[in-house]
């Protein structure tokens, strides 16, 4: 590399002889700025840089002439700054040397890429503000006649539009010069006319103004979109992606513009609506949107730091249309710029975000349409942007090239935020989303159209939900029946002292089945059974099934009155309980009591019955938000899909031992109850209440050399402080469900039970006990995730407007496939607007809508996200705040309830609501007072006051009452 | 040709999408939509159609129709 001319010796400061410099006080604009460097003094993020590539013939030696006589005319560039007892001032130096190195890079045969590296080198070199001069130039001749000049220069005293003044008059200078002209006098204003209207502007009424309107249109403080999910403090440099939008997208971009009376940026600034709107969940979003904030003022003709980045609010609805967007950014914009002039900083000190460190905007829209036809005596000249300075979250900056090669978009993101392949991902997806858009109807509502890219729906459809499995159409107890006749001797159940052969097992439940038929057990008619754990339970409930019914589990435990309202809700044939006055008898259902029947008449082989994969296997009722549980009835081609699948996953085999201790009324107990017997394993039945008491549990676990058992994330994190490898040394898989699954639960187990396998499935009632599975691995971090889906079944995360969400996007998890229910017994409201129209599956499938939240991962799994509506879990049990707030506002002397969730124990203790916390944590500061909600702030209103329920409900509801 | 004043809040008009009539002649354009890209469109368009000369500081540093009559008109 030869220097060809260095002229760095006389750089810096130079002040005349006689001449004293001007000392102004720093703009509003500047001021933001120069706190910010403060904070930071040698970061370079408030770094600008361009670079020009001029091709043709020029002179060196002219154009640093050329660069001289700009700088000597440009007064922003001639500054440096000191700070005094008034605040920081600016000096404005009668002159300075020019900072300009020249390299020939000719020879090189790479010389673009060590002008590129050089220039990088130097955007990381932070300027010192007081020594200056804040500016500098580089020249490289990168071949005969090709040039790149670059230059850097500090975002305190120059912006975009500024850079393209400068441009243009060295332009002006530089062809006047080689023509042996005198160049046209200067043009700039001077920056004691931009410090002056500042200061006027500060004092005027439109000030005031434009202060009332940004505190009015922002009081409620909306959120902010952030693509990443959360914000994070600005680095000191920045991660960027460029691509091209096409000169064919480009054409359809302005021509639907003009269609809708808009400008093609007017177009963008919609499409990144759009885009952020459906990639964050907000129906609402605020985009940043930079301003030169230099139209009718004399700020047009000087050189330096005026720019402004003012908050776009927009209301991206999926069922209005993109025109009606592109308007209401139209008149956005518009109302925009009438206050464009009250700075971005003083707004969010206005709304105390300031001392919050919370920011107004999401995504910045930056479009640069100012740089066109520039030539350096003939020689053709290209701008290209290096640095657009700090980035806080995501920049996306237009350039409109008008050389017929499109727009040029350069999407700018904070790398505390984001990798480069999740950059490339958002650039991608915005690029394929504006070309849609500009071939589209713009008078069709916007949920026509979803982010995902061809190829990201192509991976979720065709890798990540490739799920396709033949299977026999079988039932849940068929594979039961055929086991019992090839294994009869084989143990079937043990419980406590009890044991029973498949043979024996399958006789009692097959008299009992009989007897069942008499009182109307069929194909599609409903048995209650309220039985507590015992052999006596699985005999019911297999006899209800052999009998071709469904079954109700009704818990003895739970309230008579919620057991009553299940009998007349879902009017069985029958209910099997093993003694008199477990269950209320004036429900109108007959009563089957174990206690002193005699079924040993019966015919002990399995009965015929019209059984088909379409009928009911059982109803589980789950908590309703309307105030009244809801009977879910699961059909046996369901189930069945559900076990073949575990079979092939996981492998039971008869030496298994399976331990069944959850409560039949959760369908964990299905497969627990039933798994076990189709595979000709030992199904190990918990006595009634162990299920509470971990102590017993692990006892059972050794005593019975239990191989296959079930917790809850919270049961096993307590479980973990009771077991050792060596009490459970019979183990060799574990499934959690229920809850989210914490990462440092999943390591507890891996070790303290090493060698063991543990599975976290997920999956609602209404979808078949569990559609989705993920193998714990040691060596991973993060959140857990809750995996792959099963067999015939897909999973889609859609957002708001029921388009696919690509990986990383959160949006709310659907279910699809064969597992799905029948839908809610007698809720034909709910069933329909819970399971809907599938739009991506086959005529007349139905998915089912969970409201969790979730997202794909880059690798095919889903990870769960927390609740979309205010449902809270307690260990395992679905409360809706809904269901609880009715039944307290029934109570005398209510007249309003909130119900929420509160956590009662440290992070992973039973209560844990999981990791995101979602509304469901609450703290009671006294009496009366504030709800303290995770992650928002809800008052409680003025006159009232708060008290949480009685037991049981206290760890759930909390009671509004008028203050005493 | 002479840019006529019907010609210029013609061109207005329809870059803020109003009828012609409602585009004022002392007023502040700023006020009622007017932007950078708006301007430099016209402006652009005036330049490829009928050679005027102004630049788009001209224009943008006073925004206002009667105040461009004469920059328009000067070509």
């Amino acid at each position: 590399m030869t220097a060809l001319l260095t002229d760095t010796d006389g750089a810096g400061p130079v002040p005349g002889p006689d001449v004293t410099p001007v000392v102004l006080p720093l703009t509003a604009a500047q001021s933001g700025m120069w706190f910010a460097q403060s904070l930071d003094p040698l970061s370079p993020a408030h770094n600008t840089a361009e670079c020009l590539e001029i091709d043709g013939p020029l002179d060196p030696e002219l154009f640093a002439a050329a660069l001289r006589r700009v700088t000597a005319e440009a007064d922003a560039l001639r500054v440096t700054f000191e700070d005094s007892p008034d605040g920081p001032r600016q000096r404005v130096l009668p002159s300075v040397g020019l900072p300009l190195t020249t390299h020939d890079l000719r020879d090189a045969p790479d010389a673009g890429r060590r002008a590129e590296e050089w220039m990088r080198a130097d955007l990381a070199e932070p300027f010192g503000l007081t020594a200056g001069p804040l500016f500098r130039h580089a020249l490289f001749r990168v071949g005969e006649k090709r040039w790149l000049w670059y230059q850097r220069i500090h975002h305190l005293v120059m912006d975009g539009f500024g850079y393209s003044l400068l441009v243009r008059r060295a332009a002006e200078v530089y062809t006047a010069l080689t023509r042996g002209e005198e160049p046209g006098s200067r043009a700039f204003g001077t920056l004691a006319d931009l410090v002056a209207e500042d200061s006027a502007y500060r004092s005027s009424d439109a000030f005031a103004a434009d202060r009332a309107h940004w505190t009015e249109a922002f009081a409620d403080r909306p959120a902010v979109p952030r693509l990443a999910g959360r914000g994070a403090l600005p680095s000191r440099t920045f991660l960027r992606r460029t691509a091209h939008l096409g000169p064919e997208a480009t054409e359809a971009v302005r021509d639907l513009a003009a269609r809708l009376r808009a400008t093609w940026p007017d177009v963008l600034i919609a499409a990144q609506a759009l885009y952020t709107s459906r990639a964050t969940g907000h129906q609402e979003v605020v985009l940043g949107l930079p301003m030169t904030g230099r139209m009718g003022s004399v700020s047009l003709r000087v050189p330096g730091m005026v720019m402004n980045v003012l908050p776009l609010r927009l209301d991206v609805a999926p069922d209005a249309t993109f025109a009606e967007l592109v308007r209401q950014v139209v008149l956005g914009v518009r109302e925009v710029r009438r206050h464009q002039r009250y700075r971005y900083e003083d707004i969010r000190r206005d709304l105390r975000l300031l001392r919050e460190n919370r920011g107004l905007a999401g995504p910045l829209v930056n479009v640069m349409p100012y740089d066109h036809d520039l030539d350096f005596a003939g020689s053709p000249a290209r701008a290209r942007n290096l640095s657009a300075g700090q980035v806080d979250d995501l920049t996306v900056n237009v350039y409109d090239r008008a050389d017929g090669r499109g727009l040029r978009i350069d999407h700018d993101g904070n790398p505390a935020l984001y990798d480069d392949g999740e950059l490339a991902a958002h650039q991608e997806r915005f690029l394929y989303l504006v070309e849609r858009l500009g071939r589209a109807d713009p008078h069709v509502p916007t949920a026509a159209h979803g982010i995902a890219t061809a190829a990201e729906l192509e991976l979720i459809a065709g890798t990540f939900n490739d799920t396709g499995r033949t299977l026999p159409p079988t039932t849940l107890i068929g594979p039961i029946e055929s086991r019992a006749a090839r294994t009869p001797d084989a143990t079937a159940l043990v419980y406590g002292e009890t044991s029973l052969t498949y043979e024996e097992l399958n006789t009692r439940a097959n008299r009992l089945a009989r007897h069942l038929r008499t009182l109307g057990a069929r194909p599609g008619a409903v048995v209650g059974v309220s039985v507590p754990r015992s052999v006596e339970l699985v005999v019911s409930l297999l006899a209800v099934l052999k009998a071709g019914a469904a079954y109700l589990p009704l818990d003895p435990d739970h309230p008579e009155q919620r057991l009553a309202y299940m009998l007349r809700d879902a009017a069985p044939v029958c209910a099997v309980t093993d003694r008199a006055g477990r269950l209320p008898e004036d429900t109108g259902t007959p009563l089957v009591v174990l206690d002193g029947l005699d079924v040993s008449e019966y015919l002990w082989v399995n009965p015929s019955r019209p059984l088909t994969p379409a009928h009911p296997a059982y109803v589980i009722y789950t908590s309703g938000s309307a105030g009244r549980p809801k009977g879910v009835v699961v059909s046996h081609g369901a189930i069945d899909n559900r076990l073949r699948w575990m079979q092939g996953a996981y492998g039971l085999t008869a030496d298994d031992r399976v331990l069944q201790k959850t409560p039949s009324s959760f369908d964990v107990s299905v497969w627990e109850f039933f798994w076990p017997l189709r595979q000709g394993a030992v199904l190990v039945v918990a006595e009634p209440g162990a299920h509470e008491d971990p102590a017993c549990l692990v006892r059972l676990i050794r005593e019975q050399g239990v191989t296959t058992c079930h917790f809850v994330p919270s049961m096993l994190q307590v479980l973990l402080a009771e077991a050792d490898a060596e009490a459970c040394g019979s183990l060799r898989r574990v499934f959690s469900s229920g809850e989210a699954l914490p990462r440092e639960t999943a390591d507890a187990f891996g070790r303290g039970l090493p060698g063991v396998e543990l599975h976290h499935l997920y999956g609602p009632t209404e979808a078949a006990v569990d559609v989705t599975f993920h193998t714990c691995a040691a060596d991973a971090a993060g959140p857990v995730p809750i995996g792959r889906p099963v067999w015939n079944t897909r999973l889609y995360v859609l957002d708001a407007a029921l388009q696919p969400c690509p990986p990383g996007i959160p949006g709310e998890l659907h279910l699809a496939g064969r597992q799905l229910a029948d839908g809610y017994l007698n809720c034909p409201g709910p069933t329909a607007s819970r399971f809907v129209a599938d739009p991506f599956g086959r005529p007349a499938e139905r998915m089912y809508r969970t409201g969790d939240l979730a997202r794909w991962t880059a690798e095919g799994e889903v990870v769960h996200l927390g609740r979309a509506d205010d449902r809270v879990k307690l260990p395992g049990q679905r409360i809706e705040p809904g269901e609880t707030e009715t039944a307290q506002t029934t109570r005398g002397g209510v007249d309003a309830a909130c119900a929420l969730g509160r956590r009662t124990r440290a992070k992973g203790g039973p209560f844990d609501p999981g990791p995101e916390g979602r509304a469901t944590h609450l703290v009671l500061e006294n009496a009366i007072g504030r709800l303290s909600l995770w992650p928002v702030w809800r008052e409680v209103p003025e006159g009232w006051s708060v008290r949480f329920g009685p037991a049981p409900h206290e760890v759930c509801a909390a009671t509004l009452e008028p203050g005493r | 040709m002479a840019l006529t004043l019907g010609l210029i809040r013609h061109d207005v008009a329809d870059a803020l999408g109003e009828v012609p009539a409602d585009i004022p002649l002392d007023e502040n354009l700023l006020d009622h939509g007017l932007d950078s890209v708006r301007v430099m469109a016209l402006l652009g368009r005036r330049r490829r159609d009928q050679g005027v000369e102004a630049d788009f500081a001209d224009l943008a540093e006073q925004p206002a129709t009667d105040v461009w009559v004469p920059l328009l008109e000067a070509s």
